[in-house]
């Protein structure tokens, strides 16, 4: 996430390894714990489509998700680490537990997807210095690998901005997830894309970002208080991984998506 | 997820509905008075019996939700109509807002989605079981003990007298709530409501609310347009042994 103030407009860079030092300079710069305001609306394959809002608060590899449909707190997600707890409010019911890559839910993986701008990530950055880079389409591309997570291509603009991100995760069935950045926009946290779009087995998940700040660690809670009367159900139970999935979009036996 | 999460608002109608009340009879000077004199309880109860009794209750409302990581909060506005014993109806004016209506003697659960042009439809057993009760069942809201006690809170910069009341009963997506309710000084009807979490808090304001002698149902019908679909609404489907709150 982003941004050191100074990175307005990145000029053209003139070869691969200076072009991945400005980027890596720019966009994968350590930072503090941010927050952001999103409306994100979700096209599923034949399912029609539906909108929502988001905020959302991030430090380091931990992020806190609360989604609202009119004012109305609806769900509530966190990943620490590979920690997930999901609460979906209206039916007081939850899930938690630890994802596993072997089941095909990576946690880390998870965790840069949902806000795909965020290359300081260590293992994201590790990934950038060391994936290979070429000329392509008047900027920059690069290729490689996120540990066992999969295989990345990430497109740069001219300028050095990204414009768009594959990620085909590790496996036979590793199924790939596209990533579209949108035009870069001032946010009091930085500039990042004013926009994201996630596309993945036919669904089209589209994030508008309104607001983008830095918060106080403090006021990023990351398990929200639990109700006695609610069902909580655990990620290694069928109801649990299916719920998981279901929300994250991911087919049986599939692959981790956002 | 379009279907779970279309339902929440209603979870909010709900809270809005829960919230509402006003003294017993009316807003006459000299039952502001006693009320004003009588227990917190007594004013609260009789606050809540004047909306939960009426043959129907409307109001524009504005409801500010807060972020829980600090941020500015969110405000939207929409309109409510209550009629207790037969149906709720809660319309967003915001743009890409829903109309939800929840219809006993029809039996029908209806999400309106201007900004998709679908309705979802579904039976009245499938709408939130909160939802179901406040209409259903208005005296049991009546039932329950709130513990209240006088409280003053400062409203858009006044300061105003309003009740505490520390029960959890309002459900929705704050369930260990406490709750304040404060009427209007012109009307005696209520006029704001705050709940609050430990994370987050929501605010409810009803302007213009009024107590109709005799219930309008045509209140709870749906004006679409004729190129609207209709999809089926089955939220509970979505979740095993889900139940809606």
């Amino acid at each position: 996430m982003v941004l050191a103030s100074g990175c307005a407009r990145l000029p053209k860079q003139s070869s691969g390894s200076r072009a991945r030092d400005r980027f890596l300079a720019a966009y994968a710069a350590a930072h503090g714990p941010e927050r952001g305001v999103a409306a994100i609306s979700v096209k599923r394959a034949g399912k029609g489509q539906g909108s929502a809002r988001v905020r959302w608060a991030a430090n380091q590899e931990s992020l806190a998700v609360i989604g609202y449909v009119g004012p109305t707190r609806a769900l509530d997600a966190s990943l620490q680490g590979d920690e997930l707890l999901v609460l979906v409010r209206h039916y007081d019911v939850g899930v938690s537990g630890k994802l596993r890559r072997e089941e095909g839910l990576d946690g880390r993986l998870l965790r840069f997807l949902a806000t795909p701008w965020d290359f300081g990530l260590p293992r994201v950055r590790g990934a950038l210095e060391h994936a290979a880079i070429e000329p392509a389409g008047g900027g920059w591309r690069f290729q490689g690998g996120i540990e066992e997570g999969g295989r990345f291509t990430l497109e740069l603009s001219e300028r050095g901005e990204p414009r768009s991100l594959s990620l085909r995760a590790a496996g036979e069935r590793g199924q790939e997830i596209r990533v579209r950045y949108g035009p870069e926009r001032n946010y009091t946290a930085g500039r990042i894309p004013g926009w994201i779009e996630w596309s993945f087995s036919g669904s089209v998940v589209l994030l508008t970002i309104e607001d983008f700040a830095p918060v106080d660690a403090s006021k990023i809670r990351y398990r929200p208080a639990i109700e006695p009367e609610w069902r909580m159900l655990a990620l290694d139970e069928p109801d649990g991984s299916a719920l998981v999935r279901w929300l994250l979009g991911i087919d049986e036996g599939g692959t981790a998506e956002p | 997820m379009k279907k779970a999460v279309s339902l929440r608002i209603s979870a909010v109608v709900a809270l809005c509905a829960l919230a509402w009340g006003a003294q017993a009879a009316g807003p006459q000077p000299a039952r502001k008075r006693a009320a004003a004199q009588a227990a917190p309880q007594e004013a609260v109860d009789r606050m809540l019996a004047r909306v939960f009794r009426a043959a129907e209750v409307r109001s524009r409302v504005t409801i500010t939700r807060s972020d829980p990581f600090g941020g500015p909060g969110e405000r939207s506005q929409g309109r409510v109509w209550f009629l207790p014993g037969r149906g709720l109806r809660y319309r967003s004016d915001e743009k890409g807002g829903e109309d939800i209506v929840v219809d006993r003697e029809q039996r029908t659960f209806l999400v309106y989605r201007p900004s998709e042009q679908v309705v979802y439809r579904a039976d009245w057993d499938r709408a939130p079981a909160r939802m179901r009760q406040l209409i259903e069942e208005p005296e049991r809201i009546l039932e329950a003990k709130f513990r209240a006690a006088r409280e003053r809170r400062l409203v858009g910069g006044v300061w105003r007298e309003g009740y505490r009341m520390q029960r959890a009963t309002l459900g929705d997506s704050l369930p260990s709530v406490a709750v304040w309710i404060a009427a209007d000084p012109g009307t005696g009807l209520p006029r704001w409501i705050t709940a609050g979490g430990s994370e987050d808090s929501i605010d409810v304001e009803f302007r213009s609310l009024t107590i109709l002698p005799k219930a309008v149902t045509g209140d709870l019908h749906l004006s679409l347009p004729h190129d609207v679909r209709t999809e089926p609404l089955d939220p509970r489907d979505l979740l095993p042994g889900g139940e809606s709150r």
